[in-house]
């Protein structure tokens, strides 16, 4: 996956959103506060836009291949070996993260009819629901082909 | 039928397993949890916590403090600081014995205050101080060992990733944590600069002292690192006195280091394009990191396992003193071969309720674990900052490396030793604050 990849560019612009509308958000709530201006819901913006930023956060490190892991043993093995392990540790990761997007979206289902909301400013977050279990797909998606494809960088490479 | 407590103890290890079989160290606590939770409960509960896990995780607002705070270390990094902070501290100590060892260790503490990091303490600040040093020709063992153990100060200087997740996973104030790990970090810091004084006493051909620098000089250089100075300060002041929460302290840093980067001509588009994709990726690997620790942990909590360590430590002679001797040696045995971060999230949910049955602070816990992670960074065989500083010094063995950061881990003993006998160390600063 490269920085060219339209999957990855557009994690990037909904990442960048979420993580410039919270720098900015927060920023405003701190002005607000100390000039007697306060920004009604202040928190209810920022976490909508923490959710945007850490959903595509997730995927982007999986696409780019940029998850922290221990490379001790891998170090030892010839090629063969260090990839079959990478190929093994990303299956595992594909089970993980499913799991993660199976009990993500049984939630979502199970208060779909709620019209679930922020207090204040009323934001959907079943929205957002969506989007992070999207997320999670898209990150299963990238773990998948992890298992298919191993980059020659990561044989004998040294980890994060 | 195996009891909760063994089937815990084999989750503890297959999480080793899987860490060793290189699976990402989220994946690793998260998958043995949910696998967990479904032997100890019922594999549909098990399937419901992650993702209430998942998306607590996800949309927590105090969490965004890690992003933003990443952010801010982006910006700076790509504004050039960190060659500024050793080239401000080199002015001023560069013709002393060791000078520039000394500066780079003070340049070390000035980017972990920024980058929150100590592997991307180590690898920038060794970008930017080893070949400096080798070239002013100091011994190579000095100048690479210094970079490795300096760059360990990066994970307890607020603002410090690790201690953000650790007050996610332990459920702890993270201005608190803040404010406790500055003392720590500081006596670190004075305790690796004696160490440096006092190889260079007995052996001054280490680190040849540099001509001295003019004070017009030196001023040219504080003035280069004013802006950054202040905006460091003033965040964490901001903390300290409550003018704002951590997140919203971590978002003036980011606006901030935007606005020093603009006023220095370095803001483009595709300065900020390569800053915000950097962040991301950081940010998605540590989400991962603590949503898995989280898993793991809510597996540990359903099978009482902590309860069974807390009795297994308190039959060990010494009483609390004795728990938290039995935590040091299996957390440094753990570093031998899993990093600190691994660690801290494996151990966190067995040992704190342990600490707390022994009335400790968690807080004082919390600096006290980074304090062990941080030395794991630096001893074999995994010391992830050898490697870092290896790959900026080809020529310069992995051996030697480790020989040169031998000085440097006696002091981190005896400083994590003083740190165990007098907890007030860390948190003496919290108590005087009204945390």
């Amino acid at each position: 996956m490269t920085g060219r990849n339209p999957v990855v560019l557009g994690l990037l612009a909904v990442g960048s959103i979420g993580l410039i509308g919270a720098m900015l958000v927060d920023g405003l709530a701190v002005i607000g506060r100390h000039t007697g201006l306060p920004l009604t819901g202040s928190i209810e913006l920022s976490q909508a836009c923490v959710v945007l930023l850490s959903s595509c956060a997730i995927s982007v490190a999986t696409l780019k291949r940029a998850h922290a892991a221990v490379d001790l043993l891998h170090q030892m093995l010839g090629p063969r070996g260090q990839s079959l392990m990478l190929r093994c540790a990303a299956l595992l990761s594909v089970l993980f993260v499913l799991a993660l997007a199976a009990g993500a979206a049984w939630l979502a289902a199970d208060l779909w009819n709620g019209d679930e909301r922020t207090e204040l400013l009323s934001i959907p977050l079943a929205w957002l629901r969506i989007v992070f279990i999207a997320c999670l797909a898209i990150a299963a998606v990238g773990f998948a082909i992890q298992v298919f494809v191993v980059k020659p960088s990561e044989r004998g490479g040294h980890g994060e | 039928m195996m009891s909760p407590e063994l089937i815990c103890g084999l989750g503890f290890l297959a999480v080793i397993a899987l860490l060793l079989a290189r699976a990402p160290i989220g994946v690793a606590l998260g998958l043995i949890g949910v696998i967990g939770l479904a032997l100890v409960i019922s594999p549909e509960a098990a399937i419901i916590k992650s993702g209430v896990v998942a998306w607590e995780t996800a949309s927590r607002y105090e969490l965004g403090v890690l992003p933003l705070f990443l952010l801010m270390a982006n910006v700076l990094f790509s504004a050039g600081v960190s060659s500024l902070l050793f080239d401000a501290a080199a002015k001023f100590i560069g013709h002393k014995p060791g000078g520039l060892a000394l500066a780079s260790i003070i340049g070390c503490a000035g980017f972990g205050a920024v980058s929150g990091s100590s592997l991307a303490t180590a690898a920038t600040m060794g970008l930017v101080a080893v070949p400096e040093m080798r070239k002013a020709g100091y011994d190579p063992k000095l100048a690479t060992g210094a970079l490795a153990a300096g760059g360990t100060l990066g994970s307890l200087i607020p603002p410090s990733a690790a201690l953000i997740v650790f007050g996610v996973i332990a459920e702890q104030s993270i201005r608190k944590l803040f404010m406790a790990g500055i003392v720590p970090a500081l006596s670190q810091a004075a305790f690796y600069m004696l160490v440096i004084f006092l190889l260079c006493l007995r052996n001054p051909a280490l680190g040849p002292a540099q001509p001295r620098a003019n004070w017009a000089a030196r001023f040219k250089a504080l003035r280069a690192i004013a802006d950054i100075v202040v905006l460091v300060l003033g965040v964490l002041t901001g903390i300290m006195i409550g003018w704002f929460t951590p997140t919203e302290a971590a978002s003036v840093g980011a606006i901030g280091a935007l606005g020093i980067a603009a006023w220095r001509k370095k803001l483009s588009k595709a300065m900020l394009i390569d800053a915000l994709m950097k962040t991301l990726q950081t940010a998605g690997m540590i989400y991962l990191v603590i949503i898995g620790a989280l898993v793991f942990s809510a597996f540990v909590s359903a099978t009482d396992f902590a309860a069974f360590v807390s009795r297994l430590v308190d039959a060990l002679p010494g009483g609390a003193l004795g728990a938290v001797i039995g935590m040091a040696v299996i957390l440094l045995v753990l570093g031998t071969f899993i990093d600190g971060m691994g660690i801290m999230l494996l151990t966190t949910p067995i040992f704190l309720p342990v600490i707390e049955s022994h009335g400790l602070s968690p807080v004082w816990f919390g600096i006290f674990l980074v304090r062990t992670m941080e030395i794991g960074l630096v001893h074999p065989p995994v010391g992830m900052n050898i490697y870092v500083i290896h790959g900026i010094a080809r020529d310069v063995s992995v051996m030697k490396i480790f020989s040169g950061v031998l000085p440097f881990l006696a002091a981190d003993f005896i400083h994590l030793a003083l740190l165990i006998a007098f907890p007030i160390i860390a948190l003496w600063l919290p108590q005087i604050l009204g945390a």
